[in-house]
């Protein structure tokens, strides 16, 4: 909640509430809301015509159009519903670095979506993992799981090795329905690990989110000549950073193209988060003016 | 290869330098939390071998960078020849071609080499050896120095055996039938040196003479006329203590052994001798007779001998002095001298006995026979040598010695005296307080023992400095090489400390050794150690 207040600028959270997250493909939920359903109920959205199948509801015979064509169609209404959302906050200890604090910002993120997700009745789940999944709240809409999801974010403190695909996993056995996956992560795991286990998220139809969050200091080294000690292993190195830094950031860079390009393959919206642009210009993209 | 300034080599562990400071900067490095280091890794390995081979490359160019400047300031040299020796003849048939022999020696000379000098004549002692065995001593060298080309410049007729290395044969012109002249030990100061030379010359002609004493040379000449068999005389003075030789150089079918007289002038210990009373001249025979000693005696005041009965103002004793007692004095009291002369007395001192005594080193004589029988008596002072019926025949009064004998002209065979005349001699010696070590030569290593460690003043001829001790085992001695005969005294400023000696001229101080000079036979590579150096440098600047 702290991070939230700090770096969201209140006029932006104002502008923020009258937006609303809509997903195009289609989510399982259980109560009315504002995204599609792939079940057809009675909600005044109409959708399209089929030819009549015999045992339809004969309620749902267009006779408008029997009158011009003579011909049966049944009219098929579109079903509007709410969303059940995990976000997947990484903890892990290689969060715990550059200024602001990249676990400050994903946390900050998190709580964010959270708060617009409820805005909008839709079920939020918060699942904290670094080497294995550190704490989960289920999904719920109340008012209650916001103040929980604060409260769970602002005390954690970065720990652990990152393993997002374990995360993912634990989600993908948890989603019940067709949802919503936030992945707010460093990604700092190896591709072929973690990569899988987006599609395995994909594979059930979920809409899947990732917010790749970097660090401006692991954009650009520093100049001085350093003993890099792993934040999260027992592993270092001596390294004059002007001698590397080109083939640094071409790793860096092919490191950062590879998820962005697999997320557009699987159709996961891959967002690249550095930790220097504001937090709104981040979410906007995702949000769209409510109806 | 060689080092020609090899004290620079202390340098050499500053090679060590580029790798210290490697480690150091190493060790520098702090810690810096990175949340993935396993991409700085990969970003290490294309970089990796690269950089690990150019902060090698780095290293290595670094520590040869030092490396060269320090073998440059070494001087490295590598040898591009065989060393070089040019020995010249010296002697008195080289005369006429003199300048032509040192040209070519100059010529054949290599640079900062020595030319090294040989001579026909006797007692050569600033010549590498004598002539007349110069194929021993060059076959001597040849066995030595291996290496060594040897390159003799001479006259035809004297070669009389085959030599190594090369010969430079020149003609002669002209002679010298003789030089007269005696040939021995003189006393200093001054010395007069005359000389006779029997010579005949084709053409009228200046006969060099050259005299040389330690590194001091001076060249005269004499006329000579043509055709005529002269006889020249040639006189000088020296003033010096030394080893002198006059060398003429000389024509060809001279006899070479007649061209060259040595003198050896000697350093004595300078004591004021004092005689109270008359002065006889058997007194001043007798001093003059004592050996190793040089008086000079001159009325009516002379510089060394004073007749105490005439002066009415007391005596500067301020050196060690020797007092003999003359004829015609009364009993007085001498307050300056600390003695009183009361009466005298006769007496028989035939069979005196003298004991071992370290003034005059006497160990035992007995039944001598001292023409001396009658002596004043001395009270005051310390008796040092008494006759058999207890007279003191010797006084140390401070620094002085009084001799109470009676010398008069009755005692004509004084002088003949066999103990007499040496006592006078080792008592001059005791007083100059040296006790045996008096006679240093020129480059000995003097170490005089000093009460304390004050600055003590060294005093002699012509140089007066202040010398500070340094203790050996307790004791402060003062340490000096002189460089220069003379006659010297070390005092403590106050005076109450005083040590007399002489130094003499040292005529064995030369050594046959041949100095192979460094220089000559080697090429120095400074030059392009530096340029190397440079070279490294600019590969450097552009490696960084």
């Amino acid at each position: 909640m702290p991070y939230l207040i700090v770096m969201i600028n209140p006029k932006i959270l104002f502008k923020l509430k009258k937006m609303e997250f809509r997903i195009k493909s289609l989510v399982e939920g259980k109560l009315v809301g504002i995204h599609r359903s792939p079940y057809h109920g009675f909600s005044v959205e109409f959708k399209e015509h089929r030819s009549y199948n015999p045992g339809d509801p004969l309620k749902y015979v267009d006779w408008k159009v029997y009158a011009r064509t003579d011909k049966f169609f049944v009219k098929l209404f579109e079903q509007e519903t709410n969303l059940t959302a995990w976000i997947l906050v990484d903890v892990s200890s290689s969060m715990d670095y550059g200024e602001p604090r990249k676990f400050d910002y994903a946390t900050t993120l998190a709580a964010l979506w959270s708060y617009l997700l409820i805005q909008q009745k839709d079920e939020v789940g918060l699942l904290l993992f670094s080497d294995n999944v550190l704490q989960e709240l289920p999904p719920s809409s109340t008012r209650r799981q916001l103040f929980k999801i604060f409260e769970l974010l602002d005390s954690f403190k970065p720990i652990g090795k990152t393993a997002i695909d374990q995360a993912l996993h634990k989600v993908s056995d948890n989603l019940t329905r067709k949802g919503v996956v936030i992945l707010i992560s460093d990604l700092w795991q190896p591709h072929d690990q973690v990569l899988p286990s987006l599609q395995l998220i994909r594979t059930k139809d979920n809409h899947m989110m990732v917010f790749h969050v970097i660090s401006n200091d692991e954009l650009v080294l520093p100049a001085e000549r350093l003993r890099f000690k792993d934040l999260e292993v027992n592993d270092e190195i001596l390294v004059n950073p002007t001698d590397i830094r080109d083939s640094y950031e071409r790793l860096l860079k092919a490191w950062i193209d590879e998820y962005r390009v697999n997320c557009l393959k699987y159709q996961i919206a891959y967002q690249f988060t550095p930790t220097y642009e504001p937090i709104e210009k981040i979410v906007l993209p995702f949000l769209s003016l409510r109806r | 290869m060689s080092f020609l300034a090899p004290q620079f080599l202390w340098l050499l562990p500053a090679v060590s330098l580029p790798f210290i400071i490697h480690l150091w900067h190493r060790k520098q490095a702090r810690p810096y939390p990175f949340p993935y280091v396993q991409l700085l890794k990969r970003a290490t390995k294309g970089e990796k071998a690269w950089r690990r081979l150019k902060d090698i490359l780095l290293l290595v160019i670094r520590t040869l960078i030092i490396l060269l400047i320090i073998l440059a300031s070494a001087r490295l040299a590598v040898r591009v020849g065989n060393p070089r020796v040019v020995i010249l003849d010296d002697s008195y048939t080289m005369a006429p071609y003199w300048e032509t022999a040192v040209r070519l020696a100059n010529k054949l000379q290599l640079r900062g080499e020595p030319i090294y000098l040989v001579s026909g004549d006797k007692f050569t002692s600033h010549v590498k050896c004598k002539f007349v065995n110069y194929t021993i001593e060059l076959n001597r060298w040849r066995r030595k120095y291996p290496n060594v080309d040897f390159y003799l410049i001479t006259t035809a007729n004297k070669v009389t055996a085959p030599i190594h290395g090369r010969l430079f044969a020149l003609d002669n012109e002209l002679s010298i039938d003789s030089v007269e002249g005696p040939s021995h030990v003189l006393r200093a100061n001054p010395c007069n040196i005359k000389l006779y030379i029997n010579c005949r010359a084709t053409t009228d002609k200046r006969l060099p003479v050259s005299i040389s004493c330690g590194n001091h040379k001076v060249k005269q000449y004499i006329d000579l006329s043509a055709h005529k068999l002269n006889r020249y005389e040639y006189q000088t003075v020296v003033d010096t203590p030394g080893m002198y030789q006059f060398v003429f150089r000389l024509p060809p079918d001279a006899t070479p052994v007649d061209n060259t007289i040595y003198y050896t002038v000697n350093v004595i210990p300078s004591i004021k001798v004092y005689i109270m009373g008359e002065a006889t001249f058997f007194i001043t025979q007798a001093l003059a007779a004592s050996h190793g000693m040089f008086v000079i005696v001159e009325q009516p005041q002379p510089a060394d001998v004073v007749i105490l009965s005439n002066i009415t103002s007391p005596i500067q004793l301020n050196k060690p002095a020797l007092i003999l007692l003359g004829d015609k004095i009364q009993p007085h009291s001498y307050s300056e001298l600390g003695i009183e002369i009361t009466s005298m007395k006769t007496a028989n001192i035939y069979g005196t006995k003298f004991v071992s005594h370290p003034i005059t080193r006497v160990m035992q004589v007995e039944n001598i026979a001292i023409p001396v029988n009658r002596y004043w008596q001395v009270k005051g002072g310390n008796p040092l040598i008494y006759a058999d019926d207890g007279t003191p025949l010797m006084v140390e009064v401070g620094d002085n010695i009084v001799v109470p004998f009676l010398l008069t002209d009755d005692y004509t065979g004084l002088v003949y005296s066999p103990i007499f005349v040496p006592l006078l001699y080792e008592t001059l010696l005791y007083l100059t307080k040296m006790s045996g070590r008096y006679n240093f030569k020129v480059g000995d290593r003097i170490a005089i023992e000093v009460p304390d460690g004050r600055g003590y003043v060294l005093e002699g001829d012509n140089l007066q400095t202040i010398l500070l001790p340094t203790q050996v085992n307790g004791r402060w001695y003062i340490k000096w090489i002189p460089e220069s005969p003379g006659n010297y005294v070390v005092r403590s400023p106050d005076g109450d400390f005083k040590y007399y000696f002489s130094v003499n001229y040292n005529p064995r101080g030369r050594s046959t050794e041949l100095n192979i000079g460094k220089h000559a036979q080697f090429k120095v590579l400074t030059r392009w150690l530096l340029i190397a150096a440079c070279l490294l440098f600019i590969v450097e600047l552009i490696l960084i």
